[in-house]
């Protein structure tokens, strides 16, 4: 029996020993005081990690591709700080310098770019015009490659050490705001040995990776030696938690000081929580009910009319997500500043019903969506109810996009509630109106084709003023909204909560910059 | 001519030969035809994984379908699984592009600590109540009752974030998730151990309750045994039916503990499994149904060992 019990109790220590040895190190304990980083002379701006203070951060999204910037995963480098580029932009398409200082376009598919001095990479060694070519050449060329460089034709060459050449198939007017997005993270010559570029000591950004655990966290140390500004927090730890109930309770049990990505449904919650703050902004991203122009009902206008006119937009921003959203009036929101600025619809039940008697609408209409993003299912059961008042019935089917997806592009559908940004990876919505409102768009759910609308939109290819662009993207969303091409509802919004502690957070609508330094934390 | 029985090891080495090769050969069937038989196209998965993208570009995705091999035949593709799986490579998952074999040895590890630390404490604190509940009429009895009924009628989902609420967040007992230390242990294991110590609980009692009235006890008692001699004599009789219960939970939780997972956000096996299957990386979801079911097997074909060594009647019974 003795022995039993002895044995049971070694068992039980064995066991418990690899977790203790696999806990975290502890120097990187918000206790260390290990000096990290000397300042930098010569900049009268540059803040300095005087000790290791410590930020500890829950990620939404994991990294998917083991950090290759041939991913999404590039966002998550670019947010932790880790990765630069040659331009950085914002929502709006505007642009400012980064690793590149200046940029020309010197004929219609050749663009120059003068490189930033005395910018190195993580590892030591120097950012030259050749490990830049090298790296969005290898972007460019990659199996999958980033979608800002997709069709692209890009070729990088290195005219001197600071200089390079941009060349395009095609006239292209967007180069520099395709070289602003996080896929075209300039990595060291010594990322690309193995088949996935690895970020670790080869980027440039103002931290660098210092350990990284698959599926569980980040560690990151202060780049002192950045050619901007080094941070002042010396380290970051990168949780990744997927679930949003447990970022959330990381950060009341004070786990954590930054969680994104906070659910609707307990922004109340963390607002009454004396230590915790909440940071919303707009997010160029629509949730809107698609609706299929090929086949009756919605062929005709006054069934898409009578959808437009019973959905509450406002009730389902401010009663259903709390906030977590705004109404929205067409495709494109308040993230972008040329937002056209159109009202948001009025519910009008007696309008509805006329319309949907009009209409004749099927006994019922199918509403189909997916549960990815948690909030579309309740989205939908609202949206069913509001319909209902109007005398349209309707059927909900939640079920895996994937699954969805052929029926959707295959025009055997009714409508759609999809959540979809407008400006994914180059803050210019000319690929998105092309591929989603276009008679030959790729995912043109909708089905919906108009040639005028195609010649303008396609027009914009060989458009390289900001303000014709703008007009084009404006005069479009007026054409879909008189059109009543689907029915937008609501333009989603960030939702970052933190910890009273941490100050200088910046909101940004394209989700490529979250650890900055700007950052500061009270010990 | 009378065969003469074969002994318990012949049985469990025949076991073991035969019965694992075959479950080894099912499981990859399984695993190879699972995602096709789900109708995921894995590159247009992949790409949707990598880039958060719903409508990939079809040139791309053909350029990927070349890289990951996916225009050969099937049956040229599964003869390549096969003769990689049994040397125990399972390839480079289609997402990362990195070896799915570490990835699910990760997933495995966290999995297995956390099971077998759940299964001891159930087993434990399973028996204890059980036993109590069977011998204590009163109060005592009661209470031992109540607890395993409380364990049994919580379910993860609503325990877990009870938890986290009252010891992680008021409290401050506890970490809310994680992996890395025993702290970040404890809750998880409680969780997760609350639905088997219910089982384990009620089959001990159960049985007790059925052995106590028998001859041998009331020998035991005549012949003046007190009751902690008398519970163990009684509880000889139910080891059979917790240890199958402990077995079946081994095995059930190691890919079962999704939800628990989720909620403590554990890098384990249950997740790594469903985000394989969410991501349409068939790599990693061969390789994580060929885990869990080699698991499977191999425990299954322990619990009968330990079955016989338990009872020595089954040796007669065994074949």
């Amino acid at each position: 029996m003795r022995l039993r019990s002895l044995a049971l109790v070694t068992a039980l220590t064995l066991i418990a020993a690899p977790v203790g040895a696999a806990s975290r190190p502890k120097a990187t304990r918000p206790t260390t005081t290990t000096p990290t980083a000397k300042p930098k002379p010569n900049s009268p701006t540059t803040t300095v990690a005087t000790k290791a203070s410590l930020l500890r951060v829950a990620l939404a999204f994991p990294p998917r591709a083991g950090l290759s910037v041939y991913s999404d995963d590039a966002f998550l480098l670019s947010r932790l700080g880790v990765t630069e580029t040659l331009v950085r932009a914002n929502a709006s398409g505007d642009t400012q310098p980064q690793l590149a200082t200046s940029w020309e376009q010197i004929t219609p598919t050749t663009w120059q770019f003068s490189l930033r001095p005395g910018v190195s990479f993580h590892d030591g060694s120097p950012m030259d015009s050749a490990a830049v070519a090298n790296a969005i050449n290898k972007s460019a060329t990659s199996s999958t490659p980033p979608r800002a460089l997709r069709g692209t034709g890009m070729v990088v060459k290195a005219i001197d050490p600071l200089t390079i050449e941009v060349s395009t198939t095609k006239a292209d007017s967007l180069v520099a705001l395709r070289l602003s997005s996080p896929g075209s993270a300039i990595l060291s010559t010594s990322a690309y040995k193995s088949a996935v570029p690895s970020p670790i000591g080869n980027a440039t950004g103002i931290y660098s990776i210092d350990k990284y655990t698959p599926d569980q966290r980040i560690e990151l140390k202060a780049n002192t030696k950045h050619w901007d500004r080094p941070p002042s927090i010396g380290l970051v730890e990168a949780r990744l938690i997927a679930d949003p109930a447990a970022r959330v309770a990381a950060l009341r049990a004070g786990e954590i000081d930054l969680a994104e990505g906070v659910p609707a449904a307990q922004l109340d919650t963390v607002r009454k929580d004396a230590n915790l703050k909440v940071l919303i902004y707009d997010l160029p991203r629509t949730t809107a009910i698609y609706l299929n122009h090929s086949q009756a009902p919605f062929n005709s206008l006054p069934a898409r009319m009578a959808i437009d006119k019973a959905i509450d937009r406002n009730a389902l921003a401010t009663s259903l997500l709390e906030g977590a959203a705004l109404p929205a009036a067409g495709y494109f929101g308040p993230a972008v500043a040329w937002d056209p600025d159109v009202v948001v619809p009025k519910v009008d039940l007696g309008e509805a019903k006329r319309l949907a008697d009009k209409a004749n609408f099927p006994k019922k209409i199918r509403l189909w969506t997916y549960p990815a993003r948690a909030e579309l299912p309740e989205l939908a059961i609202a949206i069913k109810d509001m319909l209902g008042k109007a005398d349209i019935d309707v059927e909900i089917t939640v079920a895996e996009y994937g699954t969805l997806e052929p029926d959707v592009l295959g025009g055997r559908y009714d409508m759609f509630l999809l959540s979809r940004s407008y400006t994914v990876d180059v803050p210019d919505p000319a690929a998105y109106l092309a591929s989603d409102f276009t008679c030959t768009g790729s995912y043109n759910l909708n089905r919906y084709c108009d040639k005028r609308f195609d010649n303008d939109v396609l027009g914009l290819a060989t458009q390289s003023t900001r303000s014709a662009r703008v007009r084009t993207f404006v005069a479009a969303a007026q054409d879909l909204d008189l059109n009543v091409t689907g029915v937008p509802i609501l333009h989603d919004r960030a939702r970052i909560a933190h910890s009273q502690r941490l100050t200088g957070l910046v909101a940004d609508p394209l989700e490529q910059r979250l650890v900055t330094s700007e950052l500061r934390i009270a010990q | 001519m009378i065969r003469p029985r074969p002994s318990v090891e012949r049985i469990g080495f025949r076991r073991l030969i035969v019965t694992l090769p075959l479950g080894v050969v099912a499981l990859s069937l399984l695993a190879f035809n699972l995602p096709l038989l789900a109708g995921i196209d894995p590159a247009t998965a992949t790409l949707r994984a990598r880039y958060s993208d719903p409508n990939p570009d079809p040139a791309i995705v053909a350029s990927l379908r070349g890289e990951l091999g996916l225009d050969d035949h099937a049956l040229v593709r599964f003869g390549r699984f096969l003769l990689r799986a049994l040397q125990g490579d399972f390839g480079l998952s289609y997402t990362s592009r990195l070896p799915v074999g570490s990835a699910a040895w990760r997933a495995l590890s966290v999995s297995a600590q956390m099971v077998v630390v759940t299964v001891a404490l159930a087993s434990l604190v399973g028996v204890a109540l059980g036993m109590v509940a069977a011998m204590q009429r009163g109060p005592l009895g009661r209470i031992a009752s109540a607890i395993s009924a409380a364990g049994a009628s919580l379910p993860p989902h609503v325990m877990g974030p009870l938890c986290v609420l009252i010891f992680g967040i008021w409290l401050r007992f506890v970490p809310t998730g994680g992996w890395g230390s025993v702290r970040q242990m404890i809750l998880p294991v409680v969780v997760l151990a609350a639905g088997p110590i219910a089982s384990i609980a009620e089959v001990t009692r159960t049985e007790m309750l059925n052995a106590l009235p028998q001859s041998f006890i009331r020998t035991a008692r005549s012949k003046g045994l007190g009751p902690s001699g008398v519970a163990r004599h009684a509880f000889a009789v139910s080891r059979l039916g917790v240890l199958s219960i402990a077995a079946t939970n081994l095995a059930g939780l190691l890919s079962g503990a999704v939800l628990v997972e989720t909620i403590f956000s554990l890098p384990g096996l249950g997740n790594f499994i469903v985000t394989a299957v969410r991501n349409g990386d068939v790599p990693a979801l061969q390789c994580g149904l060929f885990v869990v079911g080699s698991i499977s097997l191999v425990v299954g074909s322990l619990a009968d060992a330990a079955a016989v060594f338990a009872d020595p009647r089954l040796r007669h019974t065994a074949r």
